[in-house]
């Protein structure tokens, strides 16, 4: 019974912010009032947390790595086209993406080791270059798959990605030592280094684990449009901050739980936001503004609930004080 | 010592890069003007900015320019590749030091008409617009206010959306989810006709989504699928665009949710697949997306070079769209005027419209044209 | 006599500085040696080499007769060599259990980490070490210094190494935290393994150590045998000329003009303070003292408007409210906060940016801060306060904690302030550096400055203090006047 209690309170929060969202959501837009939207909301939280889960590890290492985004094109276009090349399939797709994926997050991890420069600068150095490279490499056409491939935009397939993606982010960062080397260098370098953590080496696998979640998330946009076209000028960064965006409110509303649970509300509660917009006809043109208002909102919440529950003490201490 | 060996690499890159836009512009070694015809001594040069010639638009435009130049004896240079205001400025300066007489080119923004325009303005070179309309109203008016401004011909995307909306209500369609562009680009005018056309027939747009400028395919997958569950009695969808592979990820996404018999689509451009789409129902008109808007550009800013031109002020021409309805259309379409390897005009026509060959040719000549254009008038008048 | 450890002729370069020059060490199993010296003297330099932080620029050293140079401090942990660091050693935003196998998450020969494995030996650790109230799941962040302290101690313990280097610890811990630290000290003795023990608190050496080595700028100048250890004697070779021992004030107070220069009445916080109403006066030092968990840490981050009160105000001399660090800073008051190298200094930052840190916009012409200016300044007042450094330019984290400290100090004369809070200002430090940030104190109040001074030293409040308030459990317990001569024991009967 402990150990049941224990477990509410840890996702307590999570369950109940999303949970609450969607019932105002219900509330004051009636079309959405159907057990099919709550599952079209978590249906849809599944891709973006995915890519979540490998930024994650690039934010909990303290790194910027802006290029995930092109990492996701490239893994989507080399992958895509090498699978269908070989006819393997589906799983063909999965497994060449997440390689290809992989080896660019890698090539990221790789150049940050051997320059030694910002991981920001490095990353948008490769975001151009691979941008670029996808508008070379098969004739510039990107990737087209066949109808055979789209097994992944719904049950099961989508739920068997996100327990393979969720499988591989808790077997990272809880069950191998680089996930806690990870945690501790962008926690407190100087303690993690003193500690025996090698910082270049770990920084450079955070980059290279985001460049494999990356790769996963190609596979299933890959599994459910079927297609990936180039994009240039640095376009890739849309998705990128897409997925910075589920990571931060996810953050914020992990409370004690999991924080790979979180991120997968926090993608949930930004599929809403967006559902919200389109039911509420919020002209298009702002809905950025708005999921970022929401964003900030998240994040002032949960950097000031001591503030919150200090207010609460200082007004329950001037009305002892009066008493 | 790293860092200093990737400072001198990238100083090297910028210094390739400098010097490569020094050299001459992009010109085809296998222009047509220089092969076979003989210049006379007071054959006339005009430089074309354009963005590419590798695609179907691209590759068409190519042709059909070259083509008619070949026609009407004159010389043509080609600027390929540029994709900003700064790149098309300076192959601008490129082609007119090269002793074109008059540049024909696609503006990739606002900014680039006004600064190849003041430039043009300033080295009294005659200068001409294809495929835009200016949607800056302060740049707009001081390129019609250049003397050296020739005019503009641009595809009708407002009068082409209103069109397919029109086909839609035919087809007792009437409720409607828009995949919407930004609003700040100059094709957002296809959201204008998209909506001007549900007014004037009875129709609503309840819903829209924004296409992503990263052209991640899971905005499109969730837009419709918001769309569908939302909205059940949503009958149409309206699609301002289908590349970067948004047609693709919408079809796919309509076709594994729901029916064509649910759901039909109009959209712009044709994509791969549309034949089979247009066959199983799924399409009911499609904005094929390339004309020769071009072809007529280009002959009005030659008259203008030649001493021959067709107004006294700017022309603004606008170039009808062809809607495909079937996929025998669009095979039509494909084979007519997707088709860098056919010319949709004559040598006859295209001479009738220059002044060297036709002393009284006409503004009026240029318009019937324009108006007559259709793939009946093309496939009825096509002598290849 | 057997040997564990032993340091030929060490020698540490950090740039041009020369941290260490050929220092030796011989380190008997069993024993307790100390390491003393001034701030700089390069003890903390070669405790840091033995523990693997640091790799030496050459020696060599052996333990257990073996050739010993570890790579790291997890290498050396693994050769039984444990390090217990003065400042912070655990990682906030990381569990207690994740702390406590910081870089040790899988046992070895296995690949997978064991979640259940780490919270079963760390609650096992902690249970064995008294820290049974400490959850194993919790974020490390949560608890106080002393606990996460306390956790680096059974952490350091866990392994039962042969070597356990506690270096400047106890300084910073309660009476109780200090206690623990002793008791483990002498486990290991009578387990027959050993301890180097470096404090700036001779009291302590003389208490628990059987031989003493000193060292000065860099240099080994002398082992003192149980026998030989005396207090002036160790005070002597590390400053290298006779000390005469007197380092508090001498005079009898009484230069306070009533005038105040802060003022706090009715201070509330939650679970901390009781209702602390208190007047600073200029020409004073006011001491505040009491139990680490007294409150007097958070009244004092209250009076700087660094902490918000539940209730109660804080009123600077000319009557503003102080309800923010800007207010405080505006209105000429002062803070040297006890955690210095997170809550009072910029450790990657330069010594010039640290000491201009607080005087911008004295220091800028319109929108541009010359350069010159902000250099000379930080130059005249590191020189007054002779900072020991290689010039302004160095990076702060460089130095020593009594000149860090110093550069502190620094940062708000060069403000012009003179109403300081100072929380445990000599927390750390040897006494050479002790003695000179005292006499800069006492010219604070001659000068007509105010001091508030709080301190979990009892002969430091004494010695300095013109009156002295104590607290208990978050509300004031008593005051003394230095014309009453209080002793310690009429202090903590208030204190407890």
């Amino acid at each position: 019974m402990q150990t049941v209690i224990k477990g509410v309170r840890k996702y307590i929060l999570m369950v109940a912010v999303t949970a609450i969202l969607v019932a105002l959501l219900m509330l004051f837009a009636p079309s959405t009032r159907s057990l099919s939207i709550l599952v079209t909301l978590l249906e849809q939280g599944m891709a973006p947390a995915l890519l979540g889960w490998g930024v994650l590890f690039n934010i909990k290492a303290g790194n910027w790595d802006f290029g995930v985004g092109a990492e996701v094109l490239i893994a989507a276009i080399v992958g895509g086209n090498a699978a269908d090349a070989l006819g393997l399939g589906i799983v063909g797709v999965v497994c060449c993406c997440m390689l290809a994926g992989l080896a660019a997050g890698a090539v990221s991890g790789l150049l940050y080791k051997l320059l030694r420069v910002p991981t920001i600068i490095i990353s948008i150095a490769l975001m151009l270059i691979y941008e670029s490279v996808c508008g070379v490499i098969f004739g510039g056409r990107g990737v087209t798959l066949g109808v055979e491939y789209l097994v992944l935009a719904s049950f099961p397939g989508n739920a068997v990605m996100l327990l393979l993606g969720f499988g591989l982010a808790w077997l990272l960062s809880s069950k191998l030592k680089i996930g806690y080397s990870i945690k501790a260098v962008g926690s407190n370098l100087k303690v993690a280094e003193d500690n025996g953590i090698d910082v270049v080496n770990t920084k450079a696998a955070a980059l290279a684990i985001a460049g494999l979640f990356a790769g996963l998330y190609a596979a299933v946009s890959l599994g459910s449009s079927g297609v990936a076209r180039t994009v240039s000028a640095m376009g890739t960064m849309g998705t990128c901050f897409n997925a910075m965006m589920c990571v931060f409110i996810g953050l914020s509303i992990t409370g004690r739980g999991n924080v790979l649970v979180g991120i997968y509300f926090g993608a949930v509660i930004m599929q809403m936001i967006q559902m919200a917009l389109m039911v509420f006809s919020f002209p298009t043109q702002y809905s950025q503004v708005v999921v970022a208002l929401f964003v900030v909102a998240f994040m002032l919440a949960s950097a000031n609930t001591e503030g919150l529950r200090r207010l609460k003490r200082r007004r329950a201490a001037a009305n002892g004080a009066k008493q | 010592m790293k860092k200093k060996i990737l400072a001198i690499l990238l100083a090297a890159m910028l210094a390739l890069g400098a010097l490569s836009a020094c050299g001459s512009p992009a010109t085809d070694p296998s222009a047509p003007p220089s092969e076979g015809s003989e210049p006379e001594a007071e054959a006339h040069k005009i430089g074309v900015i354009f963005y590419g010639r590798d695609d179907a638009l691209g590759s068409c435009v190519y042709e059909e320019v070259n083509h008619a130049a070949e026609v009407i004896g004159v010389e043509v240079e080609w600027a390929l590749g540029d994709y900003d205001t700064a790149a098309q400025l300076t192959s601008a300066e490129n082609l007119v030091s090269a002793g074109c007489e008059g540049i024909m080119f696609m503006p990739i923004e606002d900014a680039s008409a006004q600064r190849v325009g003041q430039y043009c303005e300033e080295n009294g070179v005659w200068f001409a617009i294809c495929f835009r309309d200016i949607l800056d109203q302060d740049i707009k008016a001081y390129v019609e206010g250049c003397e050296y401004y020739v005019g503009s011909c641009w595809e009708d995307d407002a009068g082409a959306a209103e069109e397919m909306v029109a086909v839609l209500a035919e087809n007792g369609r009437t409720t409607y989810g828009l995949e919407k562009l930004n609003p700040s680009i100059a094709l957002a005018v296809r959201n204008d006709g998209y909506a001007a056309g549900a007014e004037a027939n009875g129709g609503e747009i309840v819903a829209e989504y924004e296409v992503p400028n990263d052209g991640n395919s899971q905005t499109h997958i969730n837009g419709i699928t918001n769309f569908l569950n939302l909205y059940p009695d949503m009958d149409a969808i309206l699609m301002t665009t289908a590349s970067q592979g948004a047609a693709e990820a919408i079809m796919n996404t309509l076709k594994q949710n729901t029916t064509s018999e649910q759901i039909q689509v109009v959209t712009f451009d044709l994509y791969e697949g549309i034949a089979e789409d247009f066959e199983s129902g799924w399409v009911a008109a499609a904005a094929a997306g390339n004309s020769p808007d071009a072809l007529f550009v280009f002959l009005m800013l030659a008259n203008s070079v030649e001493g021959t031109p067709l107004s006294d002020s700017f022309i603004n021409l606008s170039q009808k769209e062809i809607i495909v309805t079937s996929a025998e259309e669009c095979a039509d379409f494909e084979k007519y005027i997707d088709n860098p390897d056919f010319q949709i005009y004559s040598d006859d026509i295209i001479r009738s419209l220059n002044g060297k060959f036709n002393s009284e040719v006409s503004l009026e000549d240029f318009t019937e044209l324009m108006e007559a254009f259709s793939l009946d008038w093309v496939k009825e008048n096509s002598v290849q | 006599m057997d040997v564990l450890l032993k340091v030929e002729d060490m020698r540490k370069d950090f740039g041009a500085t020369r941290a260490l020059a050929g220092v030796h060490l011989e380190l008997r199993r069993g024993e307790v040696h100390g390491l003393v010296g001034e701030n700089g003297s390069g003890k903390s330099t070669l405790s840091n080499i033995i523990a693997g932080v640091y790799r030496p620029s050459g020696g060599s050293m052996s333990l257990d007769g073996a050739a010993y140079s570890p790579q790291s401090v997890l290498a050396a942990s693994r050769a039984g060599v444990s390090l217990l660091a003065q400042e912070t050693g655990t990682i906030a935003g990381m569990s207690v259990y994740e702390n406590m196998f910081l870089g040790e998450e899988t046992a070895p020969g296995r690949g997978l980490v064991s979640v259940g494995r780490l919270k079963r030996e760390t609650r096992r650790i902690l249970d064995e070490n008294g820290l049974e109230g400490i959850d194993v799941e919790r974020d490390a962040a949560e608890y106080s210094f002393e606990q996460r302290k306390m956790l680096e101690v059974a952490r350091a313990v866990a392994h039962s190494p042969q070597l356990l280097i506690v270096d400047e610890t106890t300084t910073a811990l309660s009476h109780r935290g200090r206690q623990k630290i002793y008791e483990v000290i002498r486990a290991m003795r009578e387990d027959k393994r050993s301890v180097i023990f470096i404090s700036h608190d001779l009291d302590e050496i003389l208490d628990v150590c059987d031989r003493v080595t000193i060292l000065r700028d860099g240099q080994y100048i002398a082992t003192l045998e149980r026998a030989e250890l005396e207090k002036e004697r160790l005070r002597s070779l590390m400053i290298g000329r006779e000390f005469d021992g007197v380092y508090y004030r001498t005079d009898a107070g009484g230069g306070a003009s009533g005038e105040a220069a802060l003022s706090a009445s009715g201070i509330r916080l939650d679970g901390v303070l009781a209702g602390v109403s208190l007047t600073l006066r200029r020409g004073e030092i006011l001491g505040v003292g009491g139990l680490t968990e007294s409150g007097m840490h958070e009244l004092g981050k209250i009076l700087f408007g660094a902490l918000r009160p539940d209730s109660g105000e804080v009123l600077s001399a000319s009557g503003a409210r102080i309800r923010s660090t800007l207010d405080a800073v505006r209105e000429g008051i002062a803070y040297i906060p006890k955690d210095r190298d997170t809550e009072s200094l910029f450790i990657s930052a330069n010594i010039r940016d640290n000491i201009a840190a607080a005087s911008y916009d004295r220091l800028r012409r319109g929108a541009y801060i010359p350069p010159k200016a902000e250099r000379a300044m930080a130059e005249e007042l590191a020189g007054r306060l002779q900072v020991k450094m290689r010039s302004v330019a160095q990076q702060l984290g460089e130095l020593s904690g009594g000149n860090k400290q110093k550069v502190a100090i620094c940062k708000w004369l060069a403000r012009g302030s003179d109403v300081f809070i100072m929380d445990c200002p000599t927390r750390g430090i040897d006494v050479g550096v002790k003695a000179a940030i005292y006499r800069l104190m006492e010219e604070i109040r001659e000068k007509g400055g105010a001091i508030l001074m709080i301190s979990e030293e009892l002969t430091e409040l004494i010695g300095m203090s013109d009156r002295i308030l104590v607290l208990k459990d978050g509300a004031l317990s008593g005051e003394f006047l230095r014309a009453d001569a209080p002793g310690e024991q009429d202090i903590i009967r208030l204190m407890l």
